[in-house]
């Protein structure tokens, strides 16, 4: 949770790339809603940390984002199912890079296997350091589409 | 599968499919790096259990191991103190026991500061604030909205 600034930011450049800024709208929650999830259930509903795991899996976030698109008007379902997977897998693919010791990290075939595997590139408490790298790199690539003259992505 | 036919089925089974992979992984997890509490409680079932504490407070060191505190349950850990008494620390080792104690594999401290982490909290609440705003802005309906862009026409 503490880093989501980063979690938007690796959202937030590709999204730069999508005409739509309601689909745009929903990534950005896609890709904040694994923490959302894992937080909601671990404090709103008082569980144990292992009930809150599968928001945290490739496959156990399906069901997750197939309720929040049936949210949405027919039309839209599809496309907010997608986005809403393609945010929460982003979002694990950046918690996939965290160190935790050998130990923890994302149950990549959870429901398969409780393995958990991590990359092991940074320390959790460590991505405070990647706030200001990712906002530079948010505000080089906004500079960089003003001065090509193309017109900006609203957010 | 996204259509409007058997809407309610569908959310009852997604919601009823979230709940089984909750209660699944919590009972297969059950087992996977318990609480200390827990293994101090029952030493004999899980002598041999791999642990990994990602926030404690080294409460005192000796020659060769130390105590640390964490959820308000005291440990002690053999193996040389990664800090000084009060400093943060974060420890994967095998618990044993006989003690009972905890043998350290590896062991960091943490960064002291909490202020810190305060700030990548505040900052992460607000752009949970603002995504949520963005999506309003796009998807909450408003009529009051809709009536004035009619009677623009």
């Amino acid at each position: 949770m503490a880093d989501l600034l980063v979690h938007f930011g690796t959202a937030w450049l590709p999204a730069r790339g999508l005409r739509d800024g309601r689909l745009r709208a929903i990534l950005y929650v896609g890709v904040c809603l694994p923490d959302l999830l894992y937080k909601g259930i671990l404090y709103l509903g008082n569980s144990p940390t292992w009930l809150c795991e599968p928001t945290h899996s490739p496959l156990g976030l399906l069901p997750f984002c197939y309720v929040g698109a049936l949210l949405f008007e027919e039309a839209w379902r599809k496309r907010a199912f997608a986005a809403l997977v393609a945010g929460g897998w982003l979002h694990l693919l950046l918690d996939g890079a965290k160190n935790f010791m050998g130990f923890g990290g994302i149950p990549w075939a959870f429901p398969f296997s409780m393995r958990t595997a991590a990359l092991g590139w940074y320390a959790p408490e460590d991505s405070v350091w990647l706030m200001l790298p990712t906002l530079a790199l948010m505000g080089i690539a906004e500079a960089f589409s003003r001065l090509s003259g193309r017109r900006p992505a609203s957010p | 599968m996204f259509g409007n036919k058997g809407y309610g089925w569908k959310l009852a089974a997604g919601f009823a499919v979230i709940a089984l992979l909750g209660v699944y992984a919590s009972n297969r997890g059950d087992g996977i790096n318990p609480a200390v509490w827990r293994c101090l409680a029952e030493p004999a079932r899980w002598n041999g259990t791999t642990l990994w504490i990602p926030s404690s407070r080294v409460v005192s060191t000796r020659d060769g191991e130390y105590e640390i505190e964490t959820a308000e349950t005291r440990i002690r850990v053999t193996g040389t103190p990664p800090g000084a008494p009060g400093s943060r620390v974060t420890v994967v080792g095998v618990f044993r026991a006989e003690g009972p104690r905890l043998e350290a594999r590896r062991a960091r401290t943490l960064p002291s500061g909490r202020g810190i982490r305060w700030v990548m909290e505040i900052v992460s609440i607000v752009v949970v604030l603002g995504v949520l705003a963005n999506f309003a802005r796009h998807f909450l309906f408003r009529p009051q909205l809709l009536q004035a862009r009619g009677e623009e026409r």
